[in-house]
């Protein structure tokens, strides 16, 4: 496999704080990479700079490009961001949300042919995030899974590339947790790199291809959840204890007790 | 898109057909032929007089202000994500007038005409975007009209001094009067003052409607869709300035157009911020021509100020909203 993405001695400040300390790693075509850490360890900074939305030092290539010198559209076709916070504040209906994501895609002319692939990329969101039934809704209305689906079915209405979501899991019940990973499961098989920030470890080490694990910044660990979510450094990074066992031959990770990090 | 264009389609005509009727209307009523014998020039001297000189100026200022203030609430409120947002509100008007006011009690409106606006719409920007440095971090409503409230109060507080200070007592009944918001007793003079500026600030605010559909998703999300969020916020800022800052400078203070127009129809373009934009120009020039009107056909001793019913009309509009998003505020 080739490296779709890669990530330079990424550094990024606030002020004379170090948010995130010369990171490096890379993200292969059609990976799903897990971004995990306690919190303050900058998942979101490095994501917010793969998306071009925060300052940074370093080099980002997607594909063998530099991100930072691509134009706005050009990259914004090639890179979806789902950001932690929703901002929403208008009663748009579900469909009109959604199709935000295919104004990277606009022409300064109007153009049938545009016009079908944009109507059929917002269908396919629609379908694949079970939001189909929704999308005369206004988007104020939705409950919170709803609204979550929503959002990342406007994410993916992109049909970028790599997609970066920030938690898309925070607001969603067990089932839409688990039918959500196994969507973005499904789009990586497709092709397509995603790299997202999540807090559960057991989702994380039950759906990610690899992990990068994070601290104050800087990386301490990466690779397959199995080398990352070692006992050792659960207890120094998280101060947790967990349960690890297979089942269907797959391993899993149940965060157990916390544990004084200072006792090793 | 059917939705604008159907308010864009009915919202013309209804403009052109108000327009008509407030040309028939004043201390000598004319009938739509004398008007339309007046507007081509070829009526007796006395209607061609009226309808070119007096009321012409009258409706064309109506549209103009309309169109800028209504857009302009439009543009903030998408920009800023806040139904709250209105350049009356926020204290853009008053340090327009605040602007205007220096111009013409330091007298150099002798020394060029053009300094008014540009005295208004220079005061215009920089409470714009002092707005919008106070506002960017968190824009929840209670930050937005706290700051728009403090900024509001600055400016009148600067603008009372000026008047204070001001040598001659007759300038000052004079810039009282008209800080009230008037658009009669104007003449085409006054029409093409602001003219230029209000064409230029809606050719800007107008141009920001697709990028300001996808700023509903917020700053970062926005930006990482391929919108440059500083061009647009420059863009935005300097539109309302310039619409702001010339209406003002010509016409006073005229509060409420800009909360209410894109209020009413937000719903009508199924809330989305950019398809706002266009229905706001069109609706806040129907507005500001009714009102207008309603202030000739009101029997009251003195005509009223227009500034004085739309702000009459639209602080309770204002309170109802406040009332509504309470829960938002808290």
């Amino acid at each position: 496999m080739t490296a779709a993405l890669s990530v330079t001695a990424l550094t990024v400040h606030s002020g004379q704080r170090q948010l995130v300390q010369a990171l490096s790693f890379q993200v292969q075509r059609g990976e799903l990479l897990g971004v995990i850490g306690p919190n303050g360890a900058g998942k979101s900074t490095v994501i917010k700079a793969i998306a071009q939305v925060q300052r940074y030092h370093g080099q980002i290539t997607l594909n063998g490009q530099i991100l930072a010198t691509l134009p706005p559209l050009e990259r914004a076709r090639r890179v979806a961001y789902l950001s932690q916070e929703d901002a929403l504040q208008w009663a748009l209906t579900v469909e009109d949300f959604v199709s935000l994501g295919r104004y990277p895609h606009r022409r300064w002319w109007s153009d049938e042919r545009q016009r079908a692939t944009d109507h059929a990329a917002i269908a396919r969101a629609l379908h694949v995030t079970d939001t189909w039934a929704l999308r005369q809704r206004p988007v104020t209305t939705l409950s919170g899974g709803e609204r979550a689906r929503v959002r990342l079915a406007r994410v993916l209405a992109v049909e970028a590339a790599l997609v970066l979501a920030d938690e898309p899991l925070a607001a969603l019940d067990p089932r839409h947790q688990l039918q959500l990973m196994a969507l973005l499961q499904t789009h990586c098989r497709a092709g397509i790199s995603i790299i997202l920030v999540l807090h559960d470890l057991t989702l994380a080490s039950r759906f990610c291809d690899r992990l990068l694990l994070l601290q104050h910044g800087q990386l301490i660990a990466s690779g397959a959840p199995t080398a990352v979510l070692t006992a050792a450094n659960l207890r120094t990074v998280y101060g947790i204890a967990a349960v690890a066992g297979e089942y269907q031959n797959q391993a899993y990770l149940l965060p157990w007790a916390a544990v004084d990090a200072a006792d090793t | 898109m059917a939705d604008s264009r159907l308010i864009l389609s009915s919202g013309l005509p209804l403009l052109l057909l108000l327009s008509l009727l407030a040309l028939t209307i004043g201390a000598a009523p004319l009938t739509y032929a004398e008007v339309a014998a007046g507007l081509l020039g070829i009526g007796s001297e006395e209607h061609r007089l009226i309808v070119q000189q007096i009321r012409l100026p009258r409706v064309l200022l109506a549209w103009l202000v309309g169109a800028a203030l209504g857009t302009s609430g439009a543009a903030l409120q998408g920009l800023l994500r806040n139904p709250l947002a209105e350049p009356g509100l926020l204290g853009i008007s008053a340090s327009a007038s605040l602007g205007a006011v220096l111009v013409l009690s330091c007298g150099l409106t002798s020394v060029n005409l053009w300094l008014l606006p540009t005295g208004a719409m220079t005061a215009a920007l920089v409470t714009t975007t002092a707005l919008y440095l106070l506002t960017r971090q968190r824009a929840n409503n209670l930050t937005l009209i706290l700051a728009g409230v403090a900024l509001s109060a600055l400016a009148s507080a600067l603008t009372s001094l000026v008047l204070n200070l001001a040598p001659n007592p007759t300038d000052v009944q004079d810039i009282v009067l008209w800080l009230l918001g008037s658009i009669s007793d104007r003449s085409l003079t006054d029409v093409w003052l602001c003219l230029p500026f209000v064409i230029l600030g809606l050719g800007l605010l107008l141009s920001c409607a697709p990028a300001l559909e996808v700023l509903a998703l917020g700053e970062a999300e926005a930006s990482s869709l391929g919108v440059e969020v500083a061009r647009v916020r420059g863009q935005i800022i300097i539109g309302v300035a310039l619409c702001v800052g010339a209406t003002v400078a010509i016409a006073g203070s005229i509060g409420f157009v800009g909360l209410v127009v894109p209020h009413i129809l937000r719903r009508l373009v199924a809330q989305r911020p950019g398809r706002l934009l266009w229905p706001s120009a069109i609706g806040g020039a129907v507005l500001v021509v009714v009102a207008d009107v309603m202030v000739r056909l009101l029997d009251t001793p003195k005509e009223l100020m227009l500034g004085v019913v739309t702000a009459l009309l639209g602080a309770p509009f204002f309170l109802g909203l406040v009332l509504r998003t309470r829960s938002e505020l808290g």
